[in-house]
Parts: C-alpha cells; sequence; structure tokens
C-alpha cells in the first residue's frame, strides 16, 4: 500500500521578541569588577561598577544570606528588598567577606548534620554583593577561597598547594574594516565593522572533581560581552573572535563595551567612545 | 464510560453505548470493545478523552486524573506495568492501533486488586487477534503504522509497530523558534505477540514490547552563550504472559513480567550542563481468582507485586530535575551550582488482596483489603566524604488498606454507587540520592473517595460523580537555604484534590451519537501541615468535551470540541541582573497565582472506507482547531523577564491519510 500525508496549514507558533541584549539606550549596568577577583573570608576587595551614564552611582549592600538549596537564581529573596538610606552610593564599594562566608555560601558546615553548598562548575562558591540605581537591581559575585569538603587529607593538601586565587583577565579592543586596522574616532557610516578582542592567556586552575573526590585541573573559559549604543551587532557575545559592528548612516558617536568574564569570575571592561563619520 | 469511548463503541454497536458493562466505580471507565475506531486514530491515546483526566499541554506525556501528579498514576498494558501509554510528548500510544482492544481509566478509589499508586490506574488492554491472515496498515501525518497476524483457533500470533514521522513532516514545517521550542521526538516502537488455547478452560498470552523516544530541543538567542537547549532519550522493553483459566467469574489468570528501563536526559542551560540517567530492571507478578460462594457471595483475591532495581546518575544543580511545587519560568536558566551522584535502589511493593461481592438484592457491598508490603535499599544514605565506604540503608513497611464499594440500583436505570480507599505510593528512587534527596523518605500515604449517580433513559445515558482525594507524606523541597545533610527533600507535602464530573451520552440515533463530559474540581499541594494550601501545578478547574460522530453508509464524520481553564504558573514581577553571567534573572510573584488563557479547540475528522475484495481502504481527513483559536501553550518571556509572550499551541492543521486492511 502507497500513501502519503499532506499538511494543509501550518504556522510557526512561537512570540517574536525584539531582543537586542547588546543595545544601551538607557541607564544600565554595564560591568562589576572586583579587586580582587578572589577572596577568603574576611578578606577585603574594592568592587567598582561601570554605568553606561555618567553621574549615577549605585547603593550597594553586602547579601549575607544564601539562596534556597533548589532554587534556580542565584540570590535569595530577602536580599531583593530595596537598600536601606544608610547604603553607600558611590561607583566604588569596599567590600569585606564575612568571616563566615565559606558556611554561609561554601561548603563549611556549622553543624555536622548540614548539608555543604555546592560548588559551580570551577569548584567555585561565591559571596552575593547588592547594587541599585534607577529601580535596576544587580548582583555582582565575589569568588570565595574555601577549603574543599568531602577529600581526603592528602588530596585537600595538594589541592591547597596547587591552587592559585583568579586573577581578572586582561582584555584590550581594536576595530577593523575588511582586515584593516582602522581608528575607533574614524569609523566609515553603513558599513561592517570588526571588533577584535584580545585576552591575555586564560589561567589554568586546580580542581577537585565533584565525581571522583580527585585533585584535577582546569583551564579558564572565557567570553567577551559587547554593548553598543547605535548601530547593530551580529553577535552579542563571542568567545575570543571578533564581532561585526554595522555602523550608522549617518554621523555621530556613542560607546562601545567590551566586557570580559572568565568563569571563575574574574571581569575585565574596555569602554570606548566611537565616533563614524 | 468515557465520553470518548462512549462514542467509540457506538460506532461498533448502536446498543453498547448504554449496555457496555458499567463503570467499575464511580468515575471509573470500563469498555470493552472488539474493533475500537476513534476520531483521534489512535485509539490507545484516546483515554485522554475523559472526564476526569485533565488536558494536559502539547509535547508532553502527562496524565493527570484527579488533580493526581503525572508520577502518581500508573500505566498497564495488559497486566505489565510500563512507564506511560503514551510517547514522549504524547503524541502517540506506544502501541499499535489494531492492538488496541479495552480501555480502562480508574481516576481513583478503585477495587483492592490495584495500588501502588497515589494517583489513578489506566490499563491498555489487547485486542483478541483474528483467525486467518490479516494485515493492517496506516499511514498519516504523525505515524505509520502495520500490524499483521496469522493465526486458528487454537495458535495466533501478530508482528506489529508504529514509526513517528513526526521529525520528517512537521520539522521542515515550523520555523524558527517555534521549531526550537516545540521538541518534536523521533519515536519507535513494535510488539510481538503469541496466543495459545492449549485447552478449552485455559490460554496463554504472551507479549513483547519495545518503544523508544528521542527529542532534541534547543532555545536559540542572540547571544549565543545563552543558547539552551534539553535532549531526552528514553526506551524500554517488555515481556509478560498472561495465563487464565477458566471463566471470569470462576477461574484464576496468572500475569508475570519482566522489562528494563532507560532514560537520559541533558539540559544545556547558560551556565553549563546537567544530566540524569535512570537503567531499571523491574519484574512483577499479578494473580487472582475468582469464585462464587453462594448465589449471593462471589470472592476475588489474589497477589500484585513488583520488584525493581535502579541504577541512577545525576550531574547539575540540586534543584535539576524540576518537579512539582518549584517556582520556574519557561526559559529559566538552571543554577550554577554543580552536585553529581550515582546511586542505586532496589524496591519491592508486594501486596496480597481480596474482595467480596455481596449481592442483596438491588444493592451489591463489596468490602476489599490490600496487604502491602514495601521495602526499600539504597545503595548510600550517607554523604560520600573522602574514601569512607558506602553505607546503605533498608527500609520495610506494612501497609494495610482497606476498601470499600457500594452500589444500590433504586429502579431500573437509576443507580447510586460509592466507593473508598486508602492507598500508598512507594518512595521515588530519584528522589533517594543522598545529594539530590533523601534516602530515608517512606511511601506517600493517600485516601480516595468517590460518590455517583448513574441514569438510563431511553437513548440517553448519565452519570454524576463526585470526587475527593488527599494525600499525606509527599516529598517535597526543603525550603532552606542550608538543609540537614541526606535531607534534600522532606516528606512533610501534603496534597488534595476534590470535585465532579457528569457525563451525558446518547446512543447511536439514525447513526448519530453524541456525547458530553465536564469536570470541574480543584488540586491542591502544601509543603507541610501549617503551610497554605495552593494550586498544584496541575490544577485544572474546569474540563469540558463535546463529542458528535455521524455514520451514514460508508461515510463517517466526527467532530471534538474541548475547552479547559489554563494551567496555572507563577507570574514574572521583576527581574535582576546577575552582572557574573551578565543575565537576568526572574524575580517571581505568588506561586501559581496566574493562569494560562482557557483552551478551546474544535476538531472535525471524515472518514470513507471503500470496501475491497479481500478487505477494505479506509481514507481519512482530519482537522484540527478548525476555528484557528490561539491556544496560549506557555508564557515565553524577553531576555530580560519584562515582556511577557504567548507560545501558542497548533494552529488550524490538516492530515489526510490512509488505512488499508486485509
Amino acid at each position: 500500500m502507497r500513501a502519503r500525508p499532506f499538511v494543509l496549514v501550518l504556522c510557526a507558533c512561537a512570540p517574536a521578541f525584539v531582543d537586542q541584549p547588546w543595545l544601551v539606550t538607557s541607564p544600565r549596568l554595564i560591568a562589576v569588577v572586583a579587586e580582587p577577583p578572589e577572596l577568603p573570608p574576611g578578606g577585603h576587595a574594592t568592587v567598582t561598577a561601570t554605568i553606561s551614564q555618567s553621574g549615577i552611582a549605585p547603593s550597594w549592600a553586602r547579601c549575607d544570606v544564601a539562596a534556597p538549596l533548589g532554587q534556580n537564581e542565584p540570590v535569595a529573596t530577602s536580599c531583593l528588598s530595596e537598600p536601606s538610606a544608610a547604603a553607600p552610593t558611590a561607583l566604588d564599594f569596599a567590600l569585606t567577606v564575612p568571616p563566615d562566608a565559606c558556611a554561609r555560601f561554601g561548603p563549611d558546615v556549622a553543624r555536622a548534620d548540614d548539608r555543604p553548598r555546592d560548588p559551580d562548575a570551577t569548584g567555585g562558591w561565591y559571596q552575593p554583593v547588592g547594587l541599585s540605581f534607577v529601580g535596576q537591581t544587580s548582583f555582582a559575585f565575589e569568588r570565595l577561597t574555601c577549603e574543599p569538603a568531602g577529600v581526603t587529607n592528602d588530596v585537600a593538601a595538594a589541592f591547597r598547594h596547587a591552587r592559585t586565587p583568579n586573577r581578572n583577565p586582561r582584555l584590550t579592543v581594536t576595530a577593523q574594516v575588511e582586515g584593516r586596522d582602522v581608528g575607533f574616532e574614524a569609523l566609515p557610516l553603513g558599513q561592517a565593522v570588526a571588533f577584535v578582542p584580545t585576552l591575555d592567556d586564560p589561567e589554568t586552575f586546580a580542581l577537585i572533581d565533584p565525581a571522583t573526590f580527585t585533585l584535577t585541573s582546569s583551564v579558564e573559559t572565557r567570553t567577551v560581552q559587547w554593548l553598543v549604543t547605535d548601530g547593530a551587532l551580529d553577535l552579542a557575545t563571542t568567545r575570543g573572535q571578533p564581532t561585526m559592528w554595522q555602523s550608522p548612516s549617518s554621523a555621530g558617536q556613542g560607546t562601545l563595551w567590551g566586557v570580559a568574564r572568565d568563569s571563575r569570575g574574574g571581569v575585565a571592561v574596555v569602554t570606548q567612545p566611537l565616533v563614524w563619520r | 464510560m468515557s465520553v470518548l469511548l462512549a462514542v467509540l463503541l457506538s460506532q461498533v454497536d448502536g446498543g453498547t453505548l448504554i449496555t457496555a458493562p458499567r463503570q467499575a466505580a464511580p468515575g471509573s471507565s470500563v469498555v470493552r470493545g472488539a474493533d475500537l475506531v476513534t476520531t483521534e486514530r489512535d485509539p490507545g491515546r484516546a483515554f485522554r478523552q475523559v472526564p476526569g483526566l485533565a488536558r494536559s499541554s502539547p509535547g508532553t506525556s502527562d496524565v493527570v486524573l484527579w488533580g493526581a501528579s503525572p508520577g502518581e498514576s500508573r500505566f498497564f498494558v495488559e497486566d505489565i506495568e510500563v512507564p506511560s501509554l503514551l510517547h514522549l510528548g504524547g503524541w502517540r500510544s506506544i502501541v499499535a492501533p489494531a492492538l488496541v482492544g479495552r480501555l480502562e481509566v480508574a481516576p481513583g478509589a478503585f477495587r483492592a486488586d490495584l495500588g501502588r499508586s497515589l494517583g489513578g490506574l489506566v490499563k491498555l488492554g489487547l485486542a483478541e487477534l483474528p483467525t486467518g491472515a490479516h494485515v493492517d496498515t496506516s499511514i498519516d501525518l504523525t505515524t505509520a503504522s502495520a500490524f499483521a497476524s496469522l493465526g486458528s483457533e487454537r495458535v495466533r500470533g501478530s508482528l506489529s509497530g508504529d514509526f513517528s514521522l513526526l521529525p520528517t513532516v512537521f520539522a521542515p514545517l515550523l520555523q524558527g523558534l517555534a521549531r526550537d521550542r516545540y521538541p518534536l521526538p523521533a519515536s519507535v516502537d513494535a510488539q510481538g505477540r503469541l496466543w495459545l488455547a492449549p485447552t478449552e478452560r485455559d490460554t496463554v498470552d504472551v507479549l513483547a514490547l519495545t518503544s523508544s523516544d528521542e527529542s532534541r530541543q534547543q532555545v536559540a538567542s542572540a547571544d549565543p552563550s545563552l543558547t539552551r537547549g534539553q535532549q531526552r532519550t528514553g526506551w524500554f522493553a517488555r515481556v509478560g504472559a498472561t495465563w487464565r483459566h477458566g471463566e471470569s467469574d470462576d477461574g484464576f489468570s496468572v500475569a508475570p513480567f519482566v522489562g528494563v528501563d532507560r532514560q537520559n536526559r541533558t539540559v544545556l542551560s547558560a551556565v553549563g550542563q546537567a544530566t540524569s540517567t535512570e537503567q531499571r530492571w523491574s519484574a512483577g507478578l499479578r494473580a487472582r481468582a475468582n469464585g462464587s460462594i453462594t448465589d449471593w457471595l462471589t470472592l476475588q483475591y489474589g497477589v500484585d507485586a513488583v520488584l525493581g532495581r535502579t541504577a541512577f546518575g545525576r550531574t547539575g544543580p540540586p534543584g535539576f530535575p524540576s518537579r512539582e511545587g518549584d517556582v520556574v519560568a519557561f526559559g529559566e536558566p538552571l543554577s550554577n551550582e554543580v552536585a553529581v551522584d550515582a546511586w542505586r535502589t532496589t524496591a519491592v511493593d508486594a501486596a496480597i488482596w481480596s474482595t467480596a461481592d455481596l449481592s442483596l438484592g438491588p444493592v451489591t457491598i463489596s468490602p476489599g483489603l490490600r496487604l502491602s508490603a514495601v521495602s526499600s535499599d539504597v545503595s548510600r544514605a550517607s554523604v560520600r566524604i573522602a574514601a569512607t565506604p558506602p553505607l546503605g540503608l533498608s527500609s520495610l513497611e506494612v501497609l494495610l488498606e482497606p476498601r470499600g464499594r457500594f452500589s444500590w440500583t433504586i429502579v431500573e436505570g437509576l443507580r447510586l454507587a460509592a466507593a473508598a480507599g486508602l492507598t500508598h505510593q512507594a518512595p521515588d528512587g530519584a528522589d533517594q540520592s543522598v545529594v539530590f534527596g533523601t534516602p530515608a523518605l517512606l511511601s506517600a500515604q493517600g485516601a480516595h473517595a468517590a460518590l455517583g449517580a448513574s441514569v438510563v433513559a431511553g437513548f440517553i445515558a448519565a452519570d454524576a460523580t463526585g470526587f475527593w482525594r488527599g494525600s499525606t507524606g509527599l516529598a517535597v523541597r526543603d525550603p532552606g537555604a542550608l538543609p540537614a545533610v541526606t535531607n534534600a527533600l522532606l516528606s512533610t507535602g501534603e496534597g488534595r484534590a476534590f470535585g465532579g464530573q457528569l457525563e451525558v451520552r446518547q446512543r447511536a440515533w439514525h447513526g448519530v451519537s453524541s456525547s458530553l463530559g465536564w469536570t470541574v474540581g480543584r488540586s491542591e499541594r502544601r509543603d507541610g501541615p501549617t503551610a497554605t494550601w495552593r494550586p498544584s501545578d496541575f490544577d485544572q478547574l474546569h474540563s469540558l468535551v463535546a463529542t458528535v460522530v455521524w455514520q451514514p453508509g460508508a461515510w463517517r464524520f466526527g467532530a471534538r470540541g474541548r475547552w479547559a481553564t489554563g494551567s496555572p504558573r507563577t507570574a514574572v514581577i521583576g527581574s535582576y541582573v546577575d552582572v557574573r553571567l551578565g543575565v537576568s534573572e526572574p524575580l517571581f510573584g505568588t506561586q501559581n497565582a496566574l493562569r494560562l488563557p482557557d483552551f478551546l479547540q474544535v476538531d472535525l475528522d471524515a472518514a470513507y472506507t471503500f470496501a475491497l475484495w479481500t478487505g477494505s481502504l479506509e481514507v481519512f481527513l482530519s482537522v484540527l482547531n478548525v476555528t484557528n483559536h490561539r491556544n496560549v501553550e506557555e508564557f515565553a518571556y524577553d531576555s530580560t523577564w519584562s515582556t511577557r509572550g504567548a507560545l501558542l499551541g497548533l494552529p488550524l492543521v490538516g492530515t489526510l491519510g490512509l488505512r488499508g486492511a486485509w
């Protein structure tokens, strides 16, 4: 027997969002850089926000409550309330990691029958830091240096010897048109411009394999997020390769931001004025 | 009797609609027919139309009976327990249409021979194999299927199978996001059957079946690092036999089976990958004997046992995979925490049961008792620390579950019935991880009650049923940030469901038959005795199904309409930015306080059967959603969670197909 099915009518069934995550048209938090990006409990870091519009400073609040186990979102709802009037307001925030941060967010347990928190894929635990401005709430995360849990003394000793605190990546950006470098102050109109990132070498770091509880190592993965105030980008995030920017057809100026992130929470940001004419 | 099945039977025999065996309990459906034909084109899937069963979204194979979560109901092909009667996505049943002979749906308050389930039970009975040589093949938009049988009076055998055409036919037609977001599973199933009648009073029915599904789903993003996806594969095989001796009211049956299941699931998200694997070996035995003690007393008794040994592996955040009660939004990235565990469970749930039927004139009283032993062994019950050897955990529960049923035929054509009972469900081995769950979980307890009235007047029959279901000891997540070790889940959850259903059926009259089913109900959950009740994830207030079939000669026309309240969802009321990843995270409002819009769909079906010299050829046309109603199947959000959109269900879709039988 031969037969053939026919489809009479069929159409697409999904919403069409105009999603342009790379376009900055209103005050927006671009990135937060902590220096250093990893701290032991009790350590101090300077956390700096980059905001798309000058003259705006966020208010800061350290979040000391861990999210419930099993919740997808990384921050406890109790940390989402409006910051108090006494919260510091500046682009920089002096962060002091609480001495018990590895018990609140990491593998240390206060009681023997507490469940230790699980690390991320790079073996890291993080202290949240909230910042708010013009109605937007964001959270940065400072990586914590905690002792590994569930391993033998030998593995723990080897891990302590091998581990290196995370460092922020270094990022530079150049512009190219048809393979030739061009200056950011003289970009052509209505053309495809390649923004080319250059990153330093990725770090290799010690890691406890969560399946075997043995010491291993891994290499950071890094991405570059791109944001612009005008034109159109083909890729909002790249893994080391350029993104193509379609410049506007009439003269103007704007800003490009490149935000490099490593997989252990390190961040670098480049703010680059653009002029197209 | 279910709405749709009533119609199906009416197509076979106009009188069957009313005179078919009555429902075994209020709200239950027991239908026997030698030749089920359905406007669904797939009779094995027709149970999804019965009252008491909530409508599930396309792309899921969830079965929600009287508000129970999908994992709380059990499924059988004859006496062989299977993970589902539907392929992944719910597009097709797992057996070829020609094999389907009977469907039984027991949403609750079942007799003592059934159990091990807080929810309902659905059983697909096999059709009697014909003598001689037969071939039955069909092809339509979704599936190609084939059935071949050969048999004599004493020995009959068949081979059959289905092959899904969904990925081949649909995928090129869906565009962009729709193709990415709607999984179109590739499904295959096959069955082999051997039926023997060694004596006049004995039959042996051997069935081997296997089913396989694979589904890939990917949600692209303007930001490639945010592209996420999901892959699911499932496969199972069963071999079972049923030996029946004597008559249904004075005889016995013994039905053993063995099987293996494999399930794999991988989720890709912005922060990594989560995987879950499961392999289960199982064996079961159901045996029953019936006997008449006196004219007014009959006794049934038997054994119902299942053994399962399962190896689990899981890598991902502690909340993976999501479960009832989790507050999540479609497309939301997983947590970036990574936990790993591998564990094994061995579970036995064995019961002996007995039911007596006392016929006292117009009144029948059926007390029953089920004595169950539930054993659970978990390979590891303590957290893995360094090289410590695993310490397992064993538990044994003995549960006594009374069941009862009462029926009173007040006058000819009017009957009242009531049924109630206790039940249980053994802990899911997937919840007994030392890392992701709690090894020491015990069985959840449940109670069912139903009260119904049936009326037959002329060619109209109606059933009204009220139901109530309660359950305690359900596994729920510990709401704390730092739950006790090996106790990520607590046995404090409670559930309740209550409501009513009404069915009105019209026997065939001048070739026209029709039915109407309406279920109104609530399904609620809470995490503990002091918590507030909330709508469960599977709450559906109203479900209305209407069906009309007209059969003039070789033609058959059918129409089916369905209206259902939208499923609960939790509204996204804001968002914040995770600067570490550069992604937005949703902020949720009150849990399950929002609902998808109501669902409405009308389908039409037409078929013509040509009589051929050795068989028949049917040409059929089905048009789904003829009003092209824009049914919202899911809410979707943009990357900042500030704009809510809708994923729509099937638009107007028509299919043409053929079915040939020789």
